[in-house]
């Protein structure tokens, strides 16, 4: 399935439901590499509410989609890490450095208009 | 005529007389006559079944109940193995005096008493392992509840005081409840103040970083405060320059002001009349 990136004014909204396929991460990143270039947002939020799992690959793909996107010259939020997923990731030694985060998307939307 | 019925035809005269001998020897507690006799009672005639019908389920849980009674009664288990000495004197005696025609018979006996004083012995040992264990379990639960309190101190401010020495276990338990915190309570700022935190070493170091790290990812903000004067000089001894990453602050006080000028409050007194 096709994760779907949302334009909500001028911000990229990645919205990922339940548990994410290596696949579907690898075409969430192209997708999202292409969609920035060709729609120039200032602000990506990533939001992995919804995400109750993660493993060690699928970490590291959120984790470039991250990097590239702030390479890209946009602010990328990630928004809505569950504590189960947090553990995950510190245990991976993925410590998201230099990305903002934000408890909701509400909060990760809040942030990228300041 | 069978070393169990002589015994059980004997289980009063048993009873009576090793509790006597037990008056003549010194116990770290005292113990109430009639209630030894009692008990010895009980513990003969579980031994007589015993020699029935073998180690089984129901000696076990003998030995685990009268365990049990005994250390929660705050006896010490140098008093039981004391008394079972005396009783294995007594059915010695006993033996020797119903068999005195028959030496191949008490030869016998003999070892048969000496392996069931034995298995008595294990018993009582694995019995009183159970119940001290048991009784670190609980402590180790108290303990824990009691030490990992994650307080929510305003709006959008966790406050969480860690007592006493961190392992990776605590910090797990921690780290986790944090989060589940942070959630909960919507907080943007998290304050980790280690005031009461002994010692400190490069796996302590490591936890809390691990701490503010997640409670970052989940978009809070973490500030640790109260690190001691010689807390600071052991990490920068250890080399680590672990809390780069992390707001540090010299004491709660000063920890809450952070917190206060970063969500944008601030305390102000009390206008006082109209």
């Amino acid at each position: 399935m096709e994760i779907p990136i949302l334009k909500i004014d001028n911000c990229l909204v990645v919205s990922i439901q339940g548990s994410l396929t290596d696949t579907a991460a690898l075409e969430l990143q192209e997708n999202l590499a292409r969609d920035i270039s060709q729609q120039e947002p200032v602000g990506v939020l990533v939001d992995l509410t919804a995400v109750e799992i993660v493993d060690s690959f699928v970490a590291k793909v959120l984790s470039d989609i991250s990097s590239m996107s702030k390479l890209m010259g946009v602010n990328v939020v990630v928004t809505g890490i569950q504590p189960g997923v947090a553990i995950t990731l510190i245990e991976l030694g993925i410590t998201l450095e230099g990305i903002r985060t934000a408890l909701n998307l509400q909060k990760g939307i809040d942030l990228l208009r300041a | 005529m069978g070393l169990t019925q002589t015994l059980t035809n004997n289980v009063e005269e048993i009873a009576q007389e090793t509790a006597t001998m037990i008056k003549n020897i010194p116990l770290d507690n005292e113990i109430e006559y009639s209630v030894l006799i009692s008990r010895l009672r009980e513990l003969v005639n579980q031994l007589i079944l015993t020699l029935k019908s073998g180690v089984d389920e129901d000696y076990i849980r003998f030995f685990d109940d009268l365990i049990r009674q005994k250390v929660n009664e705050g006896y010490n288990i140098n008093d039981i193995q004391r008394i079972l000495t005396v009783l294995r004197d007594k059915l010695i005696d006993v033996i020797e005096k119903e068999y005195y025609e028959q030496p191949d018979k008490i030869n016998e006996y003999f070892k048969v008493i000496v392996k069931i004083i034995g298995e008595s012995r294990i018993s009582i040992g694995k019995a009183y392992i159970k119940v001290r264990e048991n009784t670190i379990i609980q402590q180790q639960q108290a303990l824990n509840e009691l030490s990992t309190p994650i307080i929510p101190l305003f709006d959008k401010i966790v406050v969480v005081p860690l007592v006493g020495t961190i392992d990776t276990f605590r910090a797990k338990q921690t780290i986790e409840r944090l989060l589940n915190a942070i959630v909960s309570e919507h907080a943007e700022i998290v304050i980790i103040d280690v005031t009461g935190v002994p010692i400190i070493d490069t796996a302590v170091a490591q936890n809390l970083l691990n701490a503010a790290s997640a409670a970052r990812l989940l978009g809070s903000t973490c500030i640790l405060v109260g690190i001691s004067p010689d807390m600071a000089q052991t990490i920068i001894k250890l080399d680590v320059n672990l809390f780069s990453s992390v707001i540090t602050n010299t004491n709660l006080k000063k920890g809450l002001e952070t917190a206060l000028n970063i969500i944008g409050l601030k305390i102000t007194p009390v206008q006082k009349g109209r």
